[in-house]
Order: structure tokens, then C-alpha cells, then sequence
């Protein structure tokens, strides 16, 4: 995380506006992707890259916080600051209710702005972190196969070897092959160990006694 | 009219010197006259007369030259005269020297026609023509048919010639003389003569055995004088014109024709217009002038394209009975004989003829006198009353005009002298008298000095009603305003004087510039208004560039901080701030151009132009409502004349009542389509088109009234303002309703000609 420059994607609609704040996040260490619409923005937004986003409020189109909501809807949580000429109280209010670091007021105030990025950079580091866990996570198990899956399904609801064996309708060895290539493929060494991971990607055990379909 | 021989007329009067001057004069105005018309096709024809300038006979052929050109209202012909005087320098050095420096003389003018005038210049033309203007057509004139003939002309040289008409001359002889049975022929004793006399007597052949004929032939000139002294008075004379008499002796015609007829017993009759006016009764003859005239339609035809060569060859000029009145009386003869169109020339009163009207006229004088005395006493009566009548009527116009605060004035136009009422002097502050056009225009304010002169001289020339303002300066340098209107009276031919009235019209103007003044500070509070409503966009508009500005400092300031700062780039960021900072001034410039309360300024404007800048003015306003712009301009849009600062006003206006029109309209409709088109080229219109709440047709019917308003909180003066402010651009606003809701307002303008022609 610290290796990389984070970005800052800077969205106005005034050019002027949008190059010197360009210039001066350039200078302050951050790299600047520079945008004149919401919808130039949207085409290009690259959601891999670590860092924050500024808005100006007003813009003709969609303004920004329209921008904003149709970033949530793709379900993107960039942290954004807002920024604008006009600094009416209710837009503010409604900006930060929709989750924005920041709402500063033009002409901007150079301390409050970096300290805002830098806030923002932050947040995006964390969130980035936690995804970043669970999509190793989700890889891994991504590479079970079915029966594989059905074995840990099996041990997490405490069954023993042989009981799973008979459940799936095959015999103690093969069990014990799965349920060793599984361990493997997950990184895991103990039960515990693969509780816990099962948990985090949102897997869950086979239920009680039932009994098992055949295939 | 040339005769045969080289003998000519010389006459020598005043009268020729005088007539020579005018002619002279007159042609040279023909010639300035030209290069005015220089840009269509000008011809050119050459004059060539054989004598000098004091010759009567080529000036008078000038003359009807000149007058028939006049007649027919010929324009685009350049003319050009020479006198070759061949009779001063008969040698062929002369001739070849003169065709020399008339070839290199025409060079630069090349000539269309070329007329010689007389024999001698024709002789002339065709002996030189090839260096003179080849190929050049020639018509000449004044030549006598047998000499033409003599010549062997080509066929496209055509003119006009002599003839003489003895028969013609003989009926004029009988009419005054029917009791006439003698006849007497008068001609000299050369070759020449002779063939004169054959023409005569062929001509008369069949007439002639009617008279007892006496040839009065070869006599020497003396004899001449005593044989017709002693000739019965009821003889008839015909007089062919002598070159050389018995003894061998050479005079020029005329003169002997004149001593003869004035030494004849009998009335002596010639065909010959050289004889006319100097003792012969007259004859049936043509004239110098008639010969010009005749010359100057065959020159027109020819100009005109027609090809000479399928002209008749000779043409005669027109013939009239000449007779002169002096002669009449001298015979006793009776002028109404003579046929019905004779030209009766020379007519003088007689001493008897002056006698009788002084004694009429003394009678006369005898019994009107006491009518007079009568009539006198009576008139004094009735002009001491018309005159107290008239004095108390010109009083009491006087009066009326003083107390109405109107001057009445007069110009005399043949002194240049005005005449104005005591009360009027008062008025203009004129002291002294008499008033002339310059003491008048002195106390006139220097601007309006020449549109009075020349309104003053237009009356003059033309006798026009004339009607203007005008402001006078008086001492202590108020200004003072007045109208004056005048009529010219005419008096024969120009009008004589000019009169009427003026008032002092001060208190009107100063009247009407209040009014103006009212409505430049309403038109303005409604500009103030206008951008009170819209304070928060512009302030907006003038944070970017701060917001720019600030950012770029920063910037520069961290850049300065670092380890290594470079030169180049902070000097890049410092650029961006100059730019910046410009874009502020824009924006407060067109702010300050709105606020200020000036003259009205009428410029050459682009509309196109004017709406981006209103646009741009605009800008945060038509984002912060939501309002999606539609703007189609026209690339080739005429320019227009009008006040730019009053016709953003109006688009302003326009352009927000479009947006508050919108305010209830969903967001997705807010769109203001904004448009410019030529019409014809004659018209630039702007349509500003909103989706908004749209206007009843009550509402649409009063919408330019002032104070009628649909906004809750508006004063009702917008439109009506921007109306004015449109019409006294010449153009026109409307405001309509669209088929699918909202209204649009269409704004048509006059297109500005210079400024199409300069963009």
C-alpha cells in the first residue's frame, strides 16, 4: 500500500478549476487523473487503483452528487471530497449523509484540502486491505473442486471420516484424499483453522443428519 | 455653305466674335463635361474646318451641330475641334505638317468619326486620311454636291452637301412679285461661272420663256452696279454668285453680290445663304446650322453601328425660304405673300414704325392723364386706409408671433438679407442689422452650422419647403434649441425669397432628454435587477478563476519549497495565473458593462457573439437550475446595429424569464434552445425556446404592457422595457406559444450592410 502513489481522480467542470488543482495535487505527491464531466469519469474510473475522488458539486448533467450515488450503485466505496462554489448547508448536509469525506468551499483552502485526501487515501487503504483478505480467501476456494467443497462442508459440521465417507456414498480413502488435497489448496493445517476461513468466505456447514442425496 | 471656287465669305462683325467666344466656351464644356461619363463606352468625333476660328461659316455649322447633339440628348460623345487654316497657309508643307501633328495629337484619343467642314477640309481628310485615321468613318459637310461629286469619293464617306434650289427661289421671286415679267440673271465670266449659270438655266428651262430674260454676264464689276441701277423696278433679279468678273478680276462672291443688290433697282433673289443679310430679298436656301444638324444625325447613325457605305452618299440639309425684312421694305413688298414657312430674318423697327408709337403713345399719354388724376386721388384715399389696415394687421401678426415666442423671418435671395421681427432678433440674439447668412450662422452652433446653410440653399435652388432644428449659443453659452420652417415664394424663374417662422423649442428638447433620462435609469435598475436575481451565479463565476488562482499559487509556492525547484515549471504555473486572473477581469468587465449607467452607444454587433457572452455570464446560473442548453448558431448570421450593452439586457431578460418559466418543469424537460438564423440576409433573429408553464393567450396579449407580470415577484417592467429597447433598433420581439408547451420569444433584428460587408 505504502509502495504505491495513491490517485486522486479529480472531477470539474471548469477547466481552469480542474488544471490548477491538477498542478497542485501533482505537486503535493499525488497522481491526478483529470476529468471535465461525471460521465468522462464513469467511462474511465479505474477501481483498482488505491486513492480518493474529488467531485465539484455543480456540473451541468449530472452533477455531483448524482455522481456519487451512481458510483454506490456499481458498488464502488471511493472515498470522495466535494467540492463547491456555492456552499449552501443543505447540499452540504445531504453530501455527507451520502457517506463523503469532506465538503469544502471554493476557493479552497490548500491545508484542508490535503488533509482531506489525505483522510480519504487512508479509508481507501483500509477498505482496500479487507478486500484485499477476502479476495485471497475467495481465490482459494474458488480452486475446490465440487466434491472437494461437499468434503468441507462435511468436516465443518464436525463429521468424522468415515461418516462423511458414508454420506457421500464412497469409501474411507477417497475421503481422506479430498479432504487432504482441500486442506492444501486452502493453506490450512487444522480444523480451527478452516472454520475460520469457511466463515470469512461465507461458507456453510451441511446440515444435521440429513440425509444425503445421491448422484 | 462653300462655294466652288477658293474665293469665301469673310464677314467680319462683332456679332461672329461674340457668337465664336460662346460656341468655343460652349464646346469646352462639352468636353468637361465627358470624362464623367468615362466608364461607359466614350466616342469621339473630330471637327475639321478648313478655315480659322473667326470664320462665321464653320461656327454657325458648329452651332447646329452642337444644338442638334443637345436635342437628342447625346451624352457619351467627347468632341473635338480643329481649324486646319487652309486659306492662311495654302502650302502642302502646311497640310502635311498639320496631318502630322493631328495623327500623333489623336493618338491617345483615337477618333470615331472624323467631319470635315467645307470642301477644302474634306479635300484634306481625303489626301491624309490614312495617316489621319484610317479606316476612320468621315462625314462630311458644307461641300457642294458637284464638288463631292469631283472628288470621286469612296463609298463609305457620305456627308452633306449644298444644293441650290433656283426653281424654289424663282416661286419665292413670283410670289412677291406676280406682276414680275422680267427677269434678269446675274453670274460672272469664268469656267466656274459658267457651269453656275448652266445649273441655273437648266434648272429654270421650262419656267424661263415666261420672262423676258436679260443675262447680265461677264461684266466687269463696276458695270455690274450701273446695269442694275438702271434695271425696271419690276424685274426680277437672280443673283449667281461672280468669282471673276469680265476684266478678269477675282472678288469673293458675297461682296459683289452685296454691291450689287444694293445697288439694284430691282429685288434680287439668291439661293445662297453667304448673300443672305446683305441686299438680296432672299431665296429658298439651307443654312450653316442646317448643315450642322443634317451632319450630326448621319454622324449619330454611323456612331450608332450603321455601316456608312449603305448611307445615301450626299445628303441635303434642310431648305427653308430665308427672306429678309429689310429688303421687304425696301420694295414694298408684302410678307404676306411670302409661302407659308419662311424664315423672315433682320426684322427691325422702321423710324416711321418708332415715330407712330411715340405719337400714340403721346396721344395716349393725353387722355389716360386725366383718368389718372382721377383715379389717383381715389388710390391715395384707399392706400392710406390699406396701408393703416395693413399696418395694424402686420402689428398684430407681430404681436401674436412675440407673444407665441415665434420669430418670423425673410430671406431676400438676390441680397442674401434676412428680414426678422424685432421680437425674432431677440430671440436668436442677433444685435445688429442687417442680418446676412453669415451673421446669422455666427450665433448658430457650430454643429448645426452647415445643415442650415444647406437646408437655406436648397430652398434657394429648388424652392423646397424646408424644416430643421437648430441651436444657438448665446453669450453666456447657454444653448438654446429652435425649429425653423420656411417656404420659398417664387418669383419668375427661381424663387425669390424663402420666409416662414421659428420657435424656441428649448424647453420641449430639454423636456424630451428628461424623458430619456427617465427611461436610460429605469432601463438600468432593471439591469441591476436582472443581475441582483442572478448575484449567486456570478459570484460563482468569478470564484473559479480565484479557486484557480489560489490552487496555482500553492502550487507554485510548494514547488519553490522543494529540493530542486524548477524554474520552467513554476514560470508555466505563474502563466496559468495571469490567464486566470484575466478570465476574472472578463467576467467583472462584462458585469461592469451591465451595471453602468451611460450614453446609449449604437455599434456594429454580432449576435452570435453577444449570446455566448451572455452564455458564458449565465453559465452557473443555467447549471445550478438544472436548465439543459440547446444552442444552434447560425456560422454566416448578418451583423446587426444596436446598443450591446441594452441588447444583453434584453437577452438577459429573455433568457431568465425562459428559466423561471422552467422552474416547475421536471428536471429532465429544463431545456432552453437557444437559436440564431438569417433571414434574407435583411434579418438576424435570435429564438430563445422554453418547456416551462407556457402563457395564456390573455396573458400573451399583454405581455409587453408595463407592470404586467406572471412571477410572483416581479416588477413587470422586463419585457416592456426590452421591447423599447428592441424597436428603437429597428427590430422587432414577439413572444409566441409553442405547439408542445412553453413559449418562445423570438428576437428580429435589421441586418447591419457595412458590417456584412467588413466580417
Amino acid at each position: 500500500m505504502t509502495s504505491q502513489v495513491a490517485t486522486v481522480f479529480l472531477v470539474d467542470d471548469d477547466a481552469g478549476v480542474l488544471k490548477a488543482l491538477t498542478i497542485l495535487l501533482k505537486v503535493s505527491g499525488y497522481d491526478v487523473r483529470a476529468f471535465l464531466s461525471a460521465e468522462a469519469f464513469l467511462v474511465e474510473h479505474d477501481p483498482g487503483l488505491p486513492g480518493c475522488a474529488i467531485f465539484d458539486v455543480s456540473m451541468p448533467e449530472l452533477d455531483g452528487l448524482e455522481l456519487l450515488a451512481a458510483l454506490r450503485e456499481k458498488e464502488l466505496d471511493r472515498p470522495v471530497i466535494f467540492i463547491t462554489g456555492v456552499g449552501d448547508i443543505p447540499t452540504s448536509v445531504q453530501a455527507m449523509k451520502a457517506g463523503a469525506i469532506d465538503f469544502i468551499t471554493k476557493p479552497l483552502d490548500n491545508q484542508q484540502l490535503l488533509a482531506a485526501i489525505e483522510l480519504a487515501v487512508e479509508r481507501d487503504g483500509e477498505a482496500r486491505k479487507n478486500h484485499d483478505d477476502l479476495k485471497l480467501i475467495d481465490s482459494r476456494f474458488a480452486t475446490l473442486t465440487r466434491r472437494e467443497l461437499e468434503v468441507l462442508r462435511h468436516v465443518i459440521a464436525g463429521k468424522m471420516n468415515k461418516q462423511i465417507a458414508y454420506e457421500l456414498g464412497t469409501v474411507l480413502n477417497t475421503i481422506k484424499v479430498h479432504r487432504g488435497r482441500m486442506m492444501r489448496k486452502l493453506g490450512v493445517t487444522s480444523v480451527a483453522e478452516l472454520v475460520r476461513v469457511a466463515q470469512q468466505a461465507g461458507v456453510q456447514p451441511v446440515a444435521g443428519n440429513r440425509k444425503v442425496q445421491r448422484d | 455653305m462653300m462655294l466652288k471656287s477658293p474665293g469665301r465669305a469673310t464677314y467680319c462683325r462683332h456679332e461672329w466674335v461674340a457668337r465664336a467666344s460662346g460656341l468655343l466656351l460652349a464646346l469646352g464644356t462639352l468636353l468637361l463635361s465627358c470624362p464623367a461619363a468615362a466608364e461607359d463606352r466614350q466616342q469621339r468625333i473630330l471637327l475639321l474646318e478648313g478655315l480659322t476660328a473667326t470664320q462665321p461659316a464653320g461656327l454657325r455649322t458648329l452651332e447646329g451641330f452642337k444644338a442638334r447633339l443637345t436635342e437628342k440628348g447625346v451624352k457619351n460623345i467627347e468632341v473635338f475641334i480643329d481649324f486646319l487654316e487652309l486659306g492662311r497657309f495654302p502650302s502642302q508643307a502646311h497640310r502635311r505638317r498639320t496631318a502630322q501633328y493631328l495623327s500623333e495629337k489623336f493618338a491617345e484619343k483615337p477618333i470615331d468619326v472624323v467631319i470635315p467642314i467645307s470642301r477644302g477640309a474634306l479635300e484634306f481628310v481625303m489626301q491624309y486620311r490614312d495617316i489621319l485615321a484610317p479606316k476612320v468613318p468621315v462625314v462630311f459637310c458644307c461641300t457642294a454636291a458637284s464638288a463631292a461629286s469631283a472628288l470621286g469619293l469612296p463609298r463609305d464617306v457620305v456627308g452633306v452637301v449644298n444644293r441650290h434650289d433656283w426653281s424654289k427661289t424663282l416661286d419665292l421671286a413670283e410670289r412677291l412679285q406676280p406682276n414680275a415679267h422680267k427677269l434678269a440673271v446675274i453670274s460672272g465670266a469664268s469656267d466656274y461661272d459658267r457651269e453656275w449659270l448652266e445649273d441655273l438655266r437648266r434648272e429654270l428651262a421650262l419656267r424661263i420663256d415666261r420672262y423676258e430674260v436679260r443675262y447680265l454676264t461677264g461684266l466687269t464689276y463696276d458695270r455690274f452696279a450701273r446695269e442694275v441701277a438702271e434695271l425696271p423696278r419690276d424685274t426680277i433679279v437672280l443673283l449667281a454668285p461672280v468669282f471673276t468678273d469680265g476684266s478678269g478680276k477675282s472678288r469673293p462672291p458675297p461682296e459683289t453680290a452685296a454691291e450689287i443688290a444694293q445697288a439694284s433697282a430691282a429685288p434680287a433673289y439668291a439661293p445662297i445663304d453667304t448673300f443672305f443679310g446683305a441686299g438680296i430679298v432672299g431665296g429658298f436656301m439651307d443654312s450653316y446650322e442646317a448643315h450642322g444638324v443634317a451632319v450630326a444625325d448621319i454622324v449619330l447613325k454611323v456612331l450608332s453601328g450603321s455601316d456608312p457605305s449603305i448611307l445615301p452618299q450626299q445628303s441635303t440639309p434642310l431648305h427653308t425660304f430665308r427672306i429678309d425684312e429689310r429688303q421687304l421694305e425696301r420694295w414694298g413688298l408684302s410678307a404676306n405673300d411670302l409661302p407659308p414657312d419662311s424664315t423672315v430674318l433682320f426684322k427691325t423697327p422702321t423710324l416711321w414704325e418708332q415715330h407712330r408709337n411715340a405719337v400714340l403713345g403721346i396721344a395716349a399719354a393725353f387722355g389716360l392723364q386725366s383718368i389718372v388724376v382721377g383715379v389717383l386721388i381715389a388710390q391715395v384715399r384707399r392706400r392710406k386706409a390699406a396701408e393703416a389696415s395693413l399696418r395694424e394687421s402686420e402689428e398684430r401678426l407681430a404681436f401674436a408671433a412675440a407673444s407665441a415666442n415665434v420669430g418670423i423671418w425673410r430671406l431676400d435671395v438676390s441680397t442674401g438679407n434676412f428680414w426678422i421681427t424685432d421680437h425674432g432678433r431677440l430671440m436668436l440674439g442677433l444685435r445688429s442689422e442687417p442680418v446676412t447668412m453669415k451673421s446669422l450662422l455666427d450665433v448658430v452652433h457650430p454643429d448645426d452650422r452647415r445643415s442650415l446653410a444647406e437646408a437655406m440653399s436648397l430652398a434657394t435652388r429648388r424652392g423646397a419647403f424646408i424644416g430643421g432644428e437648430f441651436r444657438v449659443v448665446d453669450g453666456e453659452e447657454n444653448t438654446r434649441w429652435f425649429v425653423a420652417r420656411g417656404h420659398a415664394i417664387a418669383d419668375g424663374g427661381g424663387p425669390a425669397r424663402i420666409s416662414g417662422i421659428f420657435a424656441d423649442i428649448t424647453d420641449r428638447k430639454s423636456a424630451e432628454s428628461e424623458v430619456e433620462q427617465q427611461r436610460r435609469e429605469v432601463s438600468h435598475l432593471m439591469r441591476v435587477s436582472v443581475l441582483g436575481e442572478l448575484s449567486g451565479a456570478i459570484a460563482h463565476e468569478l470564484n473559479q478563476p480565484l479557486t484557480a488562482i489560489l490552487a496555482y499559487a500553492q502550487a507554485a509556492r510548494r514547488l519553490l519549497g522543494g529540493a530542486n525547484p524548477e524554474l520552467g515549471q513554476i514560470a508555466g504555473v505563474l502563466d496559468d495565473i495571469v490567464h486566470e486572473d484575466n478570465r476574472a477581469s472578463e467576467v467583472i468587465r462584462r458585469l461592469h458593462g451591465l451595471l453602468r449607467k451611460g450614453e446609449s452607444k449604437v455599434e456594429a454587433i454580432s449576435l452570435n457573439d453577444l449570446i455566448e457572452s451572455t452564455l458564458k455570464l449565465l453559465r452557473s446560473e443555467v447549471i445550478g437550475r438544472g436548465v439543459k442548453l440547446k444552442v444552434v448558431l447560425e456560422p454566416d448570421l448578418p451583423g446587426v446595429s444596436s446598443d450591446p450593452v441594452q441588447l444583453q439586457q434584453v437577452l438577459l431578460n429573455l433568457l431568465v424569464n425562459a428559466m423561471d418559466a422552467m422552474n416547475t418543469t421536471a428536471l429532465a424537460d429544463r431545456v432552453l434552445a437557444i437559436r440564431t438564423r438569417s433571414i434574407d440576409d435583411q434579418f438576424a433573429e435570435i429564438t430563445i425556446a422554453d418547456r416551462g408553464h407556457g402563457l395564456t393567450d390573455a396573458q400573451r396579449a399583454q405581455i409587453f404592457k408595463p407592470f404586467f407580470t406572471t412571477k410572483d415577484q416581479g416588477l413587470g417592467l422586463g419585457l416592456s422595457i426590452c421591447a423599447k429597447i428592441v424597436k428603437a433598433s429597428g427590430g422587432k420581439l414577439r413572444i409566441e406559444s409553442n405547439a408542445d408547451g412553453g413559449v418562445t420569444a423570438s428576437l428580429m433584428l435589421p441586418a447591419n450592410v457595412e458590417a456584412e460587408t467588413v466580417s
